[in-house]
This record gives C-alpha cells, sequence and structure tokens, in this order.
C-alpha cells in the first residue's frame, strides 16, 4: 500500500462529506409541503397507513383539504393543528409530544454510557509477548486458529 | 368425526406435553436416561398428534366443514382449495395449531438430533420445550379452542378475509415467518438449560448460535416475503408501514440478529456472556410479545386477527418467561461474569459491542413506537399514532450507523489495531466508495439518504471483497491452488465468515434498494376514459378497456379489471383490478405491477366507471424495487451457507493432514496479511 494512498483516502472522504452535506441542504427536488404534510397524517379509515399512501375517500378528501389550506395562505403547522383539532392528536403519525421522542434516545444514550463507564472500569487486557513456540503447539495453534476463524 | 379427532388429539397433547414435563424434569433430578427417553417419546407423539389436528382441520377446510365455527367464519363452499388449505393459518385458532404445530416439530427435531449428546443440558431443554408446547395446547383446550362447534350449522360460510385469499404469498409469508418465531423457542430452551446446570461454557453457545441462525434464516425470509406480499397486494406502493405487526416480526429478528453478532464474542474472546445470554432470553420473550400483538387484539392492523379471550393468557406467559429466564440469569451472574474483559481500544470486540447497542436501540425504539399508543391510551385515555414517520426519523440514523460497522467489523483484528492496518484495510475501498458515490451523482442520484446509503454500501462491500481476495490471494500462493479455487475452498472452510459476509453484502443492497425507492419514487394519478393516456417519466399509459366479471374460480368475487397498455422504455400492457368480496365492505386492490430492472411500473386502480369505460388510475414508478427482493434473496443465500453443516468435520480433517505437511501454512485468511 502506498503512503500516499492514506492521506488521499481522508481528503476524499472530506471533499465527499462536504458534496453530501451540500446535497442534504438543497435537498434532491425538495418534497412539496403537501406531499410531506400528507406524509404526516394518518389515514383514517385505513390501518398503519398515512394519507399520503392512501387512495380512500376520506384520504382523498383530506389531500385536497391540505392543498385548498396551503393554497389559502396557511402555515404547515396551521394545517397541521387544524386537522389534530377536528380528528384528535391520533391524525399525527409523528408523535407530538417530545417524551415520544426522548424516552428511546435517552435510553440509547444511557446504554452507551453505561457500556462505556464498564469498558473504562476494567484495566486492558495484558499483552503478553509471544513466547518460543515448538512444532507441536504451533499445530495446535493452526488447529485452534482454523476452528476459531470464519 | 373430524372435530371430534382433532380437540381429542389437542387435548391428550397437552397431557403429554405435561407428562414430558414432569418426566424430562425427574430425568433431570435423578439423572434417569430412561425417564428423559420416555419425555422425547411424550414430545415426538405430541407433535404427530398435532399433526393430526392440523391435517382434520385442514382436511374440515377443504370439506366446507361449516359445523366447526373456524371453518364457518374463515371459509365458504366458494373458496379455491389452495386457500381453503392454507386458511390452517389465516385466523386466531387456527394459527396457534399452526404454531404449536411447528413448535412441536422443532422441539422433537432437536430432542431427537441431540439424543445421544449434551446428556446434562437436554432434559432442561426437554423440561423448557414441553412446557412452551402445553402452554400452546393448553391455549387451544381452554380459550382459542379451533374446533368449537356452530349450532345451528350454516348452509355457508363467510370465505376468508379477503386481503388474505388475494395472493399466492400467503401459503409461504405466514410458514416462514411462524417456523422462525417457533424456532426461536430452541435457543430460549437450551439458554434455561445452560443456566439451570450452570454449563455456561462454549458448549451451550455452539449449539445455541446454530439454532438461532436457523429459525433466522426463515425469520428473515418470512420478514422479506410479507414485505413483497404487501407491495404486491395491497395497492399503495409502498412494502413497509411500520405497523404494529411488521414490529412484531421485526422485534424478535433485531434480538436475534445481535445475539449471533454478541455470541462470536463470548465465544471467541470469553466476552459480553451475560449480555449473550439476555439476548436469548429477550428474542424468545420478543416471539410471545409478537403473537400477543398479533393474536390478542390489543393493536388495530392488517394483520391482527379479532379481539379474543387469549390476550391475557399470553400476557402471563410473557412475564413466566422474561422473569424466569431473567430470574436465572441473575442466579447463575457470578459464574457468567466476563473472564476477560474487552479493551477499549478500536477493534473487533469494540465493533461488536456497539453492534450490540445499536441493535438493542432499534429493538427498544421499535418495541416503544409499538407499545406507547397502548400506554397513553391506557394512561390517559387520549389516542395518539406512531407511524412511519417517527420511525423511520430514529431509526435510519440507526441502521446507517450498522452499515458502517459492517464494513469495519469484520475486517479490525481482535484487541486492538494500528494506524497502519486501518490505512492497508480502509484506504482503498473508501476511495472506491467516494468514487461510486460521484458516479451516483452523475447517474442523477440525490439526497443524504441515497447518496450516504450508496457511500457506505460501497464502502462495506469494497472492504469485504478486499477481505475475500487478500484471503483467497494467500490461500492460493502458500497452496499453490487457482485463484478461484482458493476462494471457493476458503470460503466453505470458513463458512459462517464468508456466508456472514455475503449476508451483510445482501443488506447492503436491501438498503440501496430501499434508500432509493422510499425517495426516488414517482407517481402520478389520472382518470383516463378508454383511449386516453397519461404519462409518468418516460412511460405513457393508455387505458385499453374495463371489464367487469366474476373471479373463474370463486364466482362470489366480482373483479373490476382495467387493462392498460404502456410504452416508452419497456412497453406491454397489464391489468389491474379492484376485487369485491362478499365478506368485505370495501373492494380489495389488486395492483398490476410490471418489475424493470431499474424500476418498476405499478398501477393501482382507484375506481371504475364499466358502463362510460372510464378507469382513475395511481401509477407509481418505484426505482430499484426488484433489487429489495433479490437482496432478501442473497441475505437467506448467505445464512444458509454459513449455518450449512459439515464445515468442521472437513475443516478438521484438512488442518490434521496439513498439520502432517507444514502446520504454518495452514493458518487461513485472519492472520493472513502480509
Amino acid at each position: 500500500m502506498r503512503a500516499w494512498v492514506g492521506p488521499l483516502a481522508v481528503a476524499a472522504v472530506l471533499a465527499l462529506g462536504g458534496i453530501l452535506a451540500v446535497a442534504a441542504i438543497t435537498g434532491p427536488r425538495a418534497e412539496p409541503v403537501a406531499q410531506t404534510l400528507a406524509a404526516e397524517l394518518r389515514c383514517p379509515d385505513c390501518q398503519a397507513l398515512s394519507v399520503a399512501e392512501s387512495r380512500t375517500a376520506a384520504a382523498n378528501a383530506i389531500r385536497a383539504e391540505i392543498s385548498a389550506q396551503l393554497a389559502a395562505g396557511r402555515t404547515a403547522d396551521e394545517v397541521r393543528q387544524h386537522f389534530v383539532d377536528r380528528y384528535g392528536s391520533w391524525i399525527l403519525l409523528r408523535p407530538a409530544s417530545p417524551l415520544a421522542w426522548l424516552l428511546p434516545l435517552l435510553a440509547i444514550a444511557a446504554s452507551v454510557g453505561v457500556l462505556g463507564l464498564w469498558l473504562l472500569r476494567r484495566r486492558p487486557a495484558p499483552v503478553t509477548e509471544p513466547a518460543q513456540v515448538d512444532d507441536e503447539t504451533r499445530r495446535r495453534l493452526a488447529r485452534e486458529a482454523e476452528s476459531l476463524d470464519g | 368425526m373430524l372435530p371430534t379427532i382433532g380437540h381429542a388429539a389437542i387435548v391428550v397433547a397437552l397431557a403429554l406435553s405435561l407428562y414430558a414435563t414432569l418426566a424430562f424434569g425427574l430425568g433431570a433430578r435423578r439423572r434417569d436416561r430412561s425417564a428423559v427417553a420416555s419425555g422425547r417419546h411424550a414430545m415426538l407423539a405430541a407433535f404427530a398428534l398435532a399433526a393430526a389436528a392440523s391435517v382434520a382441520m385442514m382436511a374440515s377446510l377443504l370439506g366446507h366443514d361449516f359445523s366447526i365455527a373456524y371453518v364457518a367464519r374463515n371459509n365458504a363452499t366458494t373458496t379455491p382449495p389452495f386457500y381453503s388449505v392454507i386458511s390452517l393459518w389465516a385466523a386466531l385458532e387456527g394459527s396457534i395449531l399452526f404454531w404449536a404445530l411447528l413448535l412441536t416439530g422443532w422441539s422433537g427435531l432437536v430432542l431427537h438430533r441431540y439424543r445421544n449428546r449434551h446428556a446434562e443440558l437436554m432434559p432442561w431443554v426437554g423440561v423448557t420445550l414441553a412446557l412452551v408446547s402445553a402452554f400452546f395446547f393448553a391455549v387451544m383446550a381452554w380459550p382459542g379452542n379451533p374446533f368449537e362447534r356452530l349450532t345451528p350449522v350454516p348452509a355457508e360460510g363467510n370465505g376468508p378475509n379477503a386481503l388474505l385469499q388475494n395472493h399466492p404469498f400467503m401459503g409461504l409469508h405466514p410458514p416462514l415467518l411462524y417456523l422462525g418465531y417457533t424456532g426461536l423457542a430452541v435457543p430460549f430452551a437450551f439458554g434455561v438449560a445452560a443456566l439451570v446446570t450452570g454449563r455456561t461454557q462454549a458448549e451451550w453457545l455452539a449449539i445455541v448460535r446454530r439454532w438461532t441462525v436457523i429459525p433466522w434464516i426463515f425469520l428473515t425470509a418470512g420478514i422479506v416475503a410479507g414485505a413483497w406480499w404487501s407491495y404486491e397486494v395491497l395497492g399503495w406502493g409502498g412494502y413497509w408501514a411500520w405497523d404494529p405487526v411488521e414490529n412484531a416480526a421485526l422485534m424478535p429478528w433485531l434480538a436475534a440478529t445481535a445475539f449471533i453478532h454478541s455470541s462470536m464474542v463470548a465465544e471467541r474472546r470469553g466476552g459480553l456472556r451475560v449480555f449473550t445470554m439476555a439476548l436469548v432470553v429477550f428474542t424468545f420473550v420478543l416471539t410471545l410479545v409478537g403473537t400477543f400483538l398479533t393474536r390478542s387484539g390489543v393493536v388495530a392492523s392488517v394483520h391482527a386477527f379479532t379481539a379474543s379471550s387469549i390476550g391475557p393468557w399470553f400476557a402471563v406467559a410473557i412475564l413466566l418467561a422474561l422473569g424466569g429466564g431473567l430470574g436465572l440469569l441473575l442466579w447463575r451472574l457470578p459464574a457468567l461474569a466476563d473472564r476477560r474483559p474487552p479493551p477499549l481500544a478500536v477493534s473487533r470486540e469494540s465493533a461488536f459491542l456497539l453492534n450490540n447497542v445499536l441493535f438493542l436501540g432499534l429493538t427498544v425504539v421499535v418495541l416503544f413506537g409499538t407499545m406507547l399508543p397502548m400506554v397513553v391510551e391506557a394512561a390517559t385515555g387520549e389516542r395518539i399514532s406512531v407511524g412511519a414517520p417517527y420511525f423511520n426519523a430514529i431509526n435510519a440514523p440507526l441502521f446507517a450507523a450498522l452499515i458502517f460497522l459492517m464494513a469495519i467489523g469484520p475486517a479490525l483484528p481482535w484487541g486492538g489495531t494500528s494506524w497502519s492496518t486501518i490505512r492497508e484495510r480502509f484506504a482503498g475501498p473508501a476511495l472506491l466508495a467516494v468514487a461510486l458515490t460521484l458516479a451516483g451523482v452523475l447517474l442523477g442520484m440525490r439526497g443524504i439518504a441515497q447518496l450516504g446509503t450508496l457511500f457506505l454500501a460501497v464502502f462495506v462491500v469494497g472492504v469485504l471483497g478486499d477481505e475475500v481476495v487478500r484471503g483467497a490471494r494467500s490461500r492460493a500462493r502458500t497452496r499453490g491452488e487457482p485463484p478461484p479455487v482458493a476462494a471457493w475452498r476458503l470460503a466453505t472452510r470458513n463458512r459462517r465468515r464468508y456466508g456472514g459476509y455475503l449476508v451483510h453484502a445482501g443488506i447492503c443492497l436491501m438498503a440501496i434498494s430501499v434508500a432509493v425507492s422510499a425517495t426516488g419514487a414517482r407517481q402520478a394519478a389520472a382518470t383516463l376514459d378508454v383511449g386516453e393516456s397519461m404519462t409518468i417519466g418516460g412511460y405513457t399509459l393508455t387505458l385499453r378497456e374495463v371489464v367487469v366479471e366474476p373471479l373463474p374460480d370463486d364466482a362470489r368475487v366480482i373483479e373490476t379489471r382495467a387493462v392498460v397498455d404502456y410504452g416508452g422504455a419497456q412497453s406491454g400492457s397489464l391489468a389491474t383490478a379492484q376485487r369485491d368480496y362478499p365478506s368485505s365492505t370495501t373492494p380489495i386492490a389488486t395492483p398490476g405491477v410490471r418489475t424493470f430492472a431499474t424500476e418498476d411500473l405499478y398501477v393501482t386502480l382507484l375506481q371504475a366507471d364499466a358502463n362510460g369505460g372510464a378507469a382513475s388510475l395511481q401509477v407509481f414508478l418505484n426505482p430499484l424495487v426488484a433489487w429489495i427482493w433479490v437482496g432478501g434473496f442473497v441475505v437467506v443465500a448467505g445464512a444458509v451457507f454459513a449455518a450449512w453443516p459439515e464445515r468442521r468435520r472437513l475443516a478438521m480433517a484438512e488442518v490434521a493432514a496439513a498439520g502432517r505437511r507444514d502446520a504454518p501454512a495452514s493458518v487461513p485468511a485472519e492472520g493472513a496479511s502480509p
């Protein structure tokens, strides 16, 4: 492996990070607000589908209503609130309560924390120098390596 | 006659399972081999009786015997034979019978296979499996009797759930899933046996991993087949909705996958043993939770069966399994404590640790999100929803991190690593990934989801491919074999490792396809008169005709079908339909799907006017969806390759032969880098 490959890879990955960041900010064709809203609202007469995905009468009506309200100059939040007032918070597929978002993230953060503490509490495994190895041991090691590998 | 036989078979099977529990327990305490053998025979007989009951049910369904309530609810005289037979698993009671059949099948297989080995463990494995089987037979003997009679006998039944008789995949998806679910009782039984006997060394790990991978293969295939079924049948253009019951299948899969990974650390390095054992317990408990969610009517879903009284039974079983398993684990905690703690370093152990945290995190998020609406409603009375936007937002980064770990984990050495190793193993693949991501931009891929996934997936495949090439080259050099032969021999002598690589490659293929299809789909809707056209992407769709007629194999079902000609990059015609079933108030969509290499043309009929010859069509152009299923096949193939037997015998024979010639040369790939 040539010495320049490593730094080049680092530079390339950094460059890619830049590209991805630009891609993330500019977005592809940023989805229209109506589409995003429809994907966040639950279809009242289906099971576990959003209004965007469903073609039932109720879903069609809600999509039409979203477009009409946006055309009338309402903001996305106002439209969302309109449907919450009408159907209750049940209509939101993305639950509004911050607890719904915080609890699982806290659980993951806590488990990473516990793991970190557990690892730091331990001393690193002692490093043993390779000893002189006779043929018998070599064969045994080869055997064990074979059975361990995979 | 048949229902009497079926019910009697279930009652006797319950008695036999309870007897087997006692016999195994006695055999374990008194070290009495004949008692253990008697328990084993009782379990084999219970399997035979479960099979008899299942056959009785299938025959009753085929014969439309509406004196059985289950048949009257789920069958009609016009139901085609194929859908009659598979109605065994189409609703609550029948699916529990099917479950018991598969569970006793796995139990019999395992007890028979290991009858002369693991003399300490097997009685307790038997106790656990017999007790779990007894639970399912008891459910059928009391709250969920599949052979319950109906008087007066109706002349005609309701027919199966319309959604479930619409596609032959109904014959494939549930059995695969149930084989996975029920098979996961086996590792749980070995876990319990290891904890009870205190034999928590490497012995149980090897068996348990094998017996987790086998159900895992079925579970994976079942989940992919379910997604495929949903895509082909439901007509909304997608394949995964984070529906509670999809989540119920995903949770044990996530926990089992975590186990498969942590067990490697436990086996190779003696670490993570408590965690590994806990995962065995969690995986099994999550299969029960899945059953509870599907069968008890606590969640509303495509899959949820009618509300029933079996909920409390499953709730108790879940608590017993969880409490019993974790109780045993706590009791054995001192013996399980890690002998060699993993060092804090950039090493394969660390990658595995992080992998486990992520898989468990995913499981927790899915469980939390699935249960939250129930918990909130029970606590406050308020009804809330947790759906796809929530799960996607939280889980997508976790999955991305897992894919990254898939690249670096297998390529990092155990114990620790140096900068030069990192550079040597990852620089090339990283460059390749950057290059292909740029190519992706040029090909029109956009957005962080598509490009980020592409980058990660190429990185993974690059690293794994490099590992394989380096291993094969090294083997070719030391053995003088042609490189392809060396690669094949290397792979077949290290099945777990290279099968695992194939699984990872399949997951990467699925990840790219999911990312692109989820963010790159296009859709259009139009109402067309006969002869009118619409366009989407490069395709022009023209409505040729609208036909209304009864189905040839079931005249009670009226199909409204629109025939559409399409032209563009590909041309041809397809039919998309709505079917009116007598058992369903809303028509069931039968989308027309044409699969091409890079995209699917997916047409759903929204509404049709047969007289005027007009149809409302919803058309999706879904990129790369077919590659999700291909990726699923690759994953399953990789896992089958990894679990294929014989490896050890061959490998040992070869090492023995090589040892006679020249021992060091037989050290394979892992240590073979220059």
